[in-house]
């Protein structure tokens, strides 16, 4: 298998399987579209992704190699968080900054699959917590005055789980 | 290179605090004044790079609030800080950093009850995100008590499918923005005709496929459908129960109706309605007039909606075998009849029915008088014509798949 070469934004350069770095979209077209050839010996420069958050990025992309590509975002079915496999569940056993840094990357990347297992891990965070307790976690200001918030609360009551 | 290892010159500084902020500013780190500002500036003697600010560290915050990214290739020299290493974390890639898009793509892996009743409350930003009409395409109230304020904020989301199935709404609507509806499921709902028409009157464009099963209706509410509502594509007025003279009905629906269900409505004029009835009809249930659809209006049917494909006239004891003859003659691609309980046809020649596949004869023993090589005889009890939710598909209203 041919190799290909990634340079992180801290100028790192990671040597990876092209198939595995056609896990990324961007990569894909970027090789596609600007014809870089597989050979040549320049470094794919990844300005927005640094070393750290790019050696977990091809780790998870390695591993899930030979994974059917991820169906098309259905507009008719909604998301659900609990399907997190437990591959994925330990590899995103991180820091809340590594966790966010991976989803911009995969953003960034266009990686569907980790974009969904990470946005998913964060939404398990969110469940079952409360406004003030979200708010912790996340360690998010508070910008609403009380009357503000118990308005946004009464107009969102309909929505509530009996 | 490590600069543990490398040569340095330290010098000491006397720099205002004026520069000194700008300096840090432009290094992305924020800065707190202090009243002694004297900053150690260590430097690689190889004059590379990495230029590091090694300065009385208390007076430097890692981050002002409004800015709180630090760059990672500052490095900070070891022992000098005492910033506590989970803020260091935070202040690194907070949940902040995301987009709105971002944000929006975890909320949609949560049940919308948690992201309007949850997410909504934690900051301004996050209500702003929560309320995205792209969350809110669909919404399922089905049984709920809601209040005519509640119902409107809801739908005034940028709803596209709204299923209100059984809902009870006690007081009146006032929208205040138009609707995005689509389709919109009021079957067996417990509404008032002004508040149901005040919906239909909201609706920025056309609905595409509406049951009002069981609904109170007035003669508004049909010129809502008519006028209002001209792309409609399914419409479900079984058991509706008419009000203000809406039962001498007289005006056309719309011509983009491909199935519609008119079943067992009481004092509809259907003599009338057979008259307007669009040829664009594919499925229809006029089933449960007993007294009132006559070979007469049978034969007005068949002249105008040709094309229908499933015809469902159970329980009108008034149609005879010679309305069997307009069918067979005239509605030449019916695939589905239903004529249970219509005890007044005595018909028993369905072989020459061309392109029939499946004949419903509930009530009638037909066993030894029908043929059935050549479609199947069914016994299916419910009519599956525009009703948005059918037998334990709970899932789906109409082609939308709900959960």
């Amino acid at each position: 298998m041919p190799n290909i070469k990634l340079k992180s934004s801290d100028n790192e350069i990671f040597e990876v399987d092209v198939e595995i770095a056609k896990a990324s979209v961007t990569i894909k077209t970027m090789l596609e579209d600007l014809g870089m050839d597989e050979d040549d010996d320049e470094a794919v420069p990844l300005p927005n992704v640094n070393s750290t958050i790019l050696k977990k990025v091809i780790q998870w992309a390695t591993y899930h190699k030979d994974d059917p590509p991820p169906p098309e975002d259905d507009e008719n079915k909604e998301k659900r968080a609990d399907d997190i496999s437990s591959w994925d569940a330990d590899f995103l056993k991180v820091d809340q900054g590594t966790l966010f840094e991976l989803i911009l990357a995969a953003n960034y990347l266009d990686i569907k699959g980790l974009l969904d297992v990470t946005c998913k891990t964060v939404a398990n965070m969110v469940k079952g917590k409360t406004p003030e307790e979200i708010r912790k976690t996340f360690n998010i200001k508070n910008d609403f005055t009380p009357a503000e918030e118990e308005q946004v609360r009464k107009e969102n009551e309909w929505c509530e789980e009996k | 290179m490590d600069s543990s290892t490398a040569p340095r010159a330290t010098v000491k500084w006397d720099i205002s605090l004026e520069k000194a902020k700008a300096l840090l500013k432009e290094l992305g780190v924020g800065f707190l004044p202090l009243n002694e500002n004297v900053f150690t500036l260590t430097q690689n003697s190889t004059g590379t790079q990495s230029t590091c600010l090694t300065p009385t560290l208390n007076a430097i915050s890692l981050a002002e609030s409004s800015n709180k990214r630090v760059k990672s290739n500052i490095r900070l020299s070891d022992g000098e800080i005492n910033a506590d290493e989970q803020n260091i974390d935070d202040e690194r890639c907070s949940i902040d950093k995301l987009s709105d898009e971002l944000l929006l793509r975890i909320f949609k892996c949560l049940p919308k009850s948690v992201v309007a009743t949850k997410c909504a409350l934690v900051s301004k930003r996050w209500n702003c995100i929560a309320s995205d009409a792209s969350f809110w395409k669909k919404i399922d109230l089905t049984r709920k008590q809601l209040n005519g304020k509640q119902l409107c904020a809801a739908l005034q989301l940028g709803v596209l499918y709204a299923r209100l199935t059984a809902i009870e709404i006690n007081d009146s609507l006032t929208f205040t923005k138009t609707l995005c509806l689509q389709y919109l499921d009021l079957t067996m709902a417990v509404i008032s005709v002004n508040s149901l028409n005040a919906i239909l009157n909201a609706c920025e464009t056309s609905l595409k496929k509406l049951s009002l099963e069981g609904n109170n209706i007035d003669e508004l509410t049909l010129d809502l459908l008519c006028e209002k509502h001209h792309k409609l594509e399914i419409l479900n007025l079984a058991l509706c129960r008419l009000q203000n003279g809406a039962g001498s009905f007289q005006s056309k629906l719309p011509s983009s109706l491909k199935e519609l269900d008119m079943s067992w409505i009481a004092n509809l004029n259907l003599s009338a309605i057979v008259k307007y009835l669009p040829a664009s009809l594919l499925r229809l249930n006029l089933s449960g007039y007993r007294s009132n659809f006559t070979d007469y209006d049978m034969d007005y049917l068949t002249i105008k909606c040709c094309n229908i494909e499933e015809l469902n006239i159970s329980d009108c004891n008034f149609l005879t075998s010679k309305s069997m003859l307009f069918i067979r003659d005239r509605l030449h691609k019916l695939e589905c009849l239903n004529i249970s309980r219509c005890h007044s046809i005595v018909f028993h020649d369905f072989m020459s029915f061309k392109s029939l596949k499946t004949l419903v004869i509930n009530g009638i023993s037909p066993s030894n008088t029908i043929e059935t090589s050549k479609f199947q005889i069914s016994k299916q009890i419910f009519s599956t014509i525009a009703r948005p939710t059918v037998g334990n598909k709970r899932y789906l209203m109409w082609d939308v798949i709900m959960d």
